[in-house]
């Protein structure tokens, strides 16, 4: 009974809850006269104006809604929606995110796939409108009106009828032979009925077998008394022998009669109990299925055939309890009728509303309407009959809501965002705004969260930076300004750490042209490391007398001075011998000049080895090759003062 | 009295005759210092030559020492560098004055100015 329950999923919006399926969006129906009869008997189509006025005159919280929770059901109602829980966004999206069963308990995601799986099944399913699909919608309203009275005749002409209707009726795929299923229940009704009929007879044939057998008992017992006052009479007489033999035979065939009597009167009892249970279990069983024409049927049969008898329904007080709560209520055939005949009505008025709102654009709402309807009323006319092409566009905002879903499931803005306009171009209900600012939301909180990381990077704090990081991430996973970030940091750390390195290998390598070449990546790279940025500004200094001195030289041995130029080479040289361009510039330029290179050379081998005279002689060839030699012409009067000092 | 006066004269010639005599070296036109003391002054130690050349600058002077001029051979125009005494009497060279050098070598084959004549 439960699982049928469940398959009773019902959506649960507020709007259903209170009974009030936006009846008042819709133009009102002319068609508001009807005769008591047909208010009565509910037609499949929506044009039973009359059960609209027992749909508006149904108290709130109707039975059909289970008495389902109304709060926080609006559509997109975020209420405190905090940025990092879209859970309620998701939710409130979901067109099938709201779906209850009959005792207000949420359904759970499995039961919800398998509701959105039959919802979209229905969606894309061609409507039930051929010739077969509306001649069996019209007879089982025929049926329906057949025992309600239609056509006169007596009860059982009507019920008669209507049972020779239920097997035209099978015979129509659609019908799934529910019809066959009550046509058996009258027709056992009615076998048990002759055979109740026929123990009657026999009861009263063993009424009188068994008063014929008590008499015998009678006779036997007088005729043993008379028997037994004789003897008392004389005083020697013998008494006579007892009849008790006789006696047992008859007790025996009494004992029969009494125990068949007994059983007869058992069974038909019983076979009534029985059968109004069944009958019973099958109105409800047809209730609970939502096929509510045959439930009303079987409703019908069953009070011509248990006339005169107690409507209530037995067996049932799961359902009472589920429909009605704590209200201490009588659940008979009748109430079956109401409930059954409100949700025809309401099946018809919410199709008639999806209809009306998805003409508007209203496509939230249609959607919500049209899965009330196909929920309570799958299988009614309105239902199968609502046209494909509307079908399809609530299909298709039902999918684009799925995709807004995902996006807002996985934080993917922009995505969202193009959704939501897409959305929003044809469904005019949508309500956006707390989408938008979800979305808003999303990124404030996502960028915010890279200025944090940004001023911790400033500050060397890399857990702050890594927190920072994993907040701007969930706000908003796919925020370009993240990977910007990244890029930013990952470069300007491994620049700083590769810089590092290879400073430190070239320093240690002299390789100062290395990093003169280079000298711009470490000047960034090394901007903040007050030790190497001492060294680099040395290198620096270094390198530029250098670069200097190549650039001099270069221009001298273009204007063929190549003594001049070697010479300042070689000055260089003397100080920084480890420049690789300076060697290969050297010794360019020592072939060059060789004669002077060769008397400079000559001069400072004698100077090392304390000839200054030596050194002198030499210093004084290389100035008669190069007179304009400065360091010929500097190292003749250092040499010359110094000569003159170590002469006593 | 020119007879009287004759042999005085003639002593004062002959004086400046021996005063004035080259010496070996100084004899020739040209120097004849080799090619070879370049590379190896020391080598020449103890030697003496004489040298035509013209003083071409001082290249330093320390009092009670004497001063090293920078002089240039006129043959060849070689630079060479000459040591002077202090205690050298009567020189007093100018830039350009060309002169004939007799020069010695000495132990660290500095060439010591011995005599001079300006030429």
């Amino acid at each position: 009974m439960k699982k049928l329950f469940i398959l009773s999923i019902i959506l649960a919006v507020p709007a259903f809850a209170d009974g009030n399926i936006e009846t008042g969006s819709v133009p009102a129906n002319p068609a508001g006269e009807k005769t008591p009869q047909q208010a009565a008997v509910p037609q499949p189509e929506a044009t039973n104006a009359a059960a609209k006025e027992t749909s508006k005159a149904k108290p709130s919280g109707s039975p059909l809604a289970g008495g389902a929770p109304s709060a926080g059901m609006m559509p997109l109602n975020l209420n405190s929606l905090g940025a990092g829980d879209s859970n309620a966004i998701i939710s409130l999206l979901s067109t099938q995110g709201n779906l209850t069963d009959a005792m207000g308990q949420k359904a759970d995601e499995a039961q919800v796939r398998i509701v959105k799986g039959r919802f979209e099944k229905y969606l894309n399913a061609q409507p039930a409108t051929s010739a077969e699909d509306l001649a069996y919608n019209d007879l089982l309203v025929e049926i329906s009106q057949r025992l309600a009275g239609k056509g006169g005749g007596s009860d059982d002409e009507r019920v008669t009828d209507a049972w020779r209707m239920l097997f035209k009726a099978e015979g129509y795929s659609m019908d799934d032979q529910l019809c066959r299923t009550i046509a058996d229940k009258v027709i056992n009704f009615w076998q048990t009925t002759r055979k109740i009929s026929r123990l009657a007879l026999q009861n009263e044939y063993l009424e009188k077998e068994r008063k014929r057998r008590e008499s015998d008992i009678r006779s036997i017992n007088s005729a043993d008394r008379q028997d037994f006052i004789a003897m008392m009479r004389g005083k020697d007489a013998t008494p006579p022998p007892s009849r008790e033999y006789e006696l047992d035979p008859v007790k025996k065939r009494l004992e029969e009669t009494e125990s068949k009597l007994k059983e007869n009167k058992s069974y038909e009892a019983s076979s009534r109990i029985n059968q109004k249970l069944d009958f019973q279990s099958l109105i409800l069983q047809f209730f609970i299925q939502r096929r509510y024409y045959h439930s009303m049927i079987a409703n019908d049969f069953y009070r011509y055939i248990f006339s005169a008898e107690d409507g209530k329904l037995d067996g049932a007080d799961q359902l009472k309890q589920q429909m009605f709560g704590g209200i201490d209520i009588k659940l008979t055939t009748s109430t079956i009728d109401a409930l059954c005949k409100e949700a025809i009505n309401d099946t018809a008025n919410g199709v008639q509303a999806a209809d009306y709102l998805i003409s508007k654009g209203e496509y939230h709402s249609a959607t919500q309407r049209l899965m009330e309807a196909f929920f309570i009323g799958e299988h009614l006319a309105p239902i199968k009959t609502f046209p494909l092409e509307r079908k399809r566009e609530i299909l298709k905002y039902i999918r684009d809501t799925d995709k807004l879903i995902n996006a807002v499931k996985v934080k993917h803005v922009e995505r969202a965002e193009e959704i939501l306009k897409e959305i929003q171009e044809y469904a005019t209900d949508f309500d956006s705004g707390q989408i938008e600012a979800f979305i808003q939301t999303s990124k404030q909180l996502s960028n915010l969260a890279l200025q944090k990381a940004l001023v911790a990077a400033q500050t060397g704090n890399q857990a702050g930076v890594e927190t920072a990081l994993q907040e701007a991430v969930e706000f908003w996973p796919t925020n370009p300004k993240i990977q910007e970030f990244l890029s930013t940091m990952i470069g300007k750390v491994d620049l700083k750490d590769v810089a590092t390195t290879d400073f430190d290998r070239l320093f240690a390598q002299k390789d100062f042209r290395g990093i003169f070449n280079d000298r711009f990546r470490f000047a960034a790279a090394l901007a903040m490391d007050k030790s190497r940025s001492d060294q680099f500004m040395e290198i620096m200094k270094r390198m530029e007398t250098i670069e200097t001195s190549i650039g001099q030289a270069k221009e001298l041995s273009r204007l063929k001075n190549n003594f001049a130029a070697w010479e300042i080479i070689e000055k260089v040289y003397q100080m920084y011998p480890e420049d690789q361009e300076l060697n290969r510039m050297r010794s360019d330029l020592t072939l060059r000049a060789s004669n002077f290179a060769a008397a400079i050379s000559k001069a400072e081998e004698s100077l090392q080895n304390g000839d200054k005279w030596e050194a002198l002689l030499g210093f004084i060839r290389a100035k008669q090759i190069y007179p304009m030699s400065s360091f010929a012409n500097d190292k003749i009067a250092g040499l010359a003062e110094e000569i003159l000092q170590n002469c006593n | 009295m020119i007879a009287a006066a004759f042999p005085v004269i003639a002593v004062a010639i002959v004086a400046l005759i021996i005063a004035f005599k080259p010496s070996k070296g100084m004899s020739g036109s040209g120097s004849d210092l080799p090619d070879r003391y370049f590379d190896a002054p020391k080598s020449f130690a103890g030697n003496s030559y004489s040298i035509n050349a013209s003083v071409d600058s001082q290249l330093a002077y320390k009092g009670g020492v004497g001063r090293i001029l920078l002089v240039q051979v006129s043959e060849n125009g070689a630079l060479l560098p000459l040591f002077v005494q202090e205690d050298t009497k009567n020189f007093n060279p100018m830039t350009g004055q060309k002169y004939r050098f007799a020069v010695k070598i000495d132990g660290e084959g500095k060439l010591v100015l011995s005599n001079f004549r300006k030429m």
